[in-house]
């Protein structure tokens, strides 16, 4: 079984330090499923990560995140909550825990 | 101020959605496709879309998406005044088509906050005031995020103690006056990454500036004898 998490919110500060994080963090795997085209409306088998349950909801605050701003630290930070769970593996795009590597994936 | 960013849940859902609903398979005017009755609805596919699709047959249209984006806002500190907001989405196809067409936001109010369906198309859950300058197809950028400025409706419509419901559409749909120039076979689309999509970088967002409301001063003297 797969893991990943999904931003719910991000509340910063007037100097732009993120101050609270709320993230919440799924399990999943990838699968082969009929999804219908938004186009032609009709199904096609489409292999992608789905989600099939939520774990649980984490607020974070600086006291877990320290100083950071931008939203490359935050994953980081997350990244490596993920790597933590023992009993699933994190998705191949929240893999990353170097901040430099991170940065150099993510689109802008 | 402090800003917050809002996005919508992926499926599964806990508090908020997002998601298309429909309707397709129409051969009526633009008017009695707004109105019809829906029959298309998914809110867990990895895209969104906003499309109209026009027939060969003069002023005759088949299909209408309307999108629906929800954002669960309740982390802002209640009593927090807002005072901007902007709602980004991240194209990532459309097909300007021979028909023009404006993408604007506007309100939604979908029966279930965790869930779009074919019944949410019907009109009275969507709102008629235009939240934003919109943009046309033509004109939006594919591959990075389209930022959306909300006006003094599209900020009233944030909810800091609950859910702020946003629909992304047509403009020629929010107003409803009148309809897009018909062009024959014409299918105006743009296609937008979904909650559903993979990592964290293409979702839909809300970002809201706000404040603690300012308490009111009120002086008073006492006199000591």
């Amino acid at each position: 079984m797969k893991t990943d998490y999904k931003f719910w919110y991000i509340t910063r500060d007037d100097n732009g330090f993120i101050i609270k994080a709320g993230i919440r963090y799924y399990e999943g795997d990838i699968t082969t499923e009929n999804e219908k085209d938004l186009r032609t409306l009709e199904n096609r088998l489409v292999t992608r990560y789905r989600r099939l349950a939520k774990l649980r909801t984490e607020i974070y605050t600086t006291a877990e995140l320290g100083q950071i701003k931008d939203d490359d630290e935050l994953r980081v930070f997350i990244n490596g909550e993920l790597k933590k769970d023992k009993t699933r593996t994190p998705v191949n795009e929240q893999k990353e825990t170097s901040l430099s590597v991170l940065r150099n994936l993510t689109i802008k | 101020m402090a800003t917050t960013t809002v996005y919508p849940d992926p499926s599964v859902e806990s508090t908020s959605v997002d998601g298309i609903a429909g309707k397709d398979g129409a051969t009526s005017s633009w008017t009695d496709l707004r109105g019809a009755v829906g029959d298309v609805g998914t809110d867990n596919g990895a895209s969104l879309q906003v499309f109209a699709i026009a027939t060969t047959t003069t002023d005759v249209w088949s299909r209408l998406y309307r999108n629906a984006v929800l954002f669960d806002t309740s982390g802002i500190d209640d009593g927090d005044t807002v005072s901007a907001a902007t709602l980004s989405i991240y194209p990532t196809a459309k097909d300007a088509s021979t028909i023009t067409v404006t993408l604007n936001v506007s309100a939604s109010n979908p029966d279930v906050n965790t869930v779009i369906d074919a019944d949410d198309y019907t009109t009275s859950k969507w709102g008629s005031v235009k939240f934003a300058t919109g943009v046309t197809v033509a004109d939006i950028s594919t591959g990075a995020y389209h930022v959306f400025t909300l006006n003094a409706s599209g900020i009233a419509a944030v909810d800091v103690t609950g859910i702020s419901k946003f629909g992304i559409r047509y403009e020629e749909d929010i107003d409803g006056n009148t309809g897009p120039a018909w062009a024959s076979g014409g299918e105006p689309a743009v296609t937008f990454s979904s909650a559903d999509t993979a990592n964290t970088t293409q979702d839909p967002k809300l970002v809201v500036t706000h404040a603690v409301a300012s308490a009111t001063f009120v002086p008073t003297m006492q006199i000591i004898m």
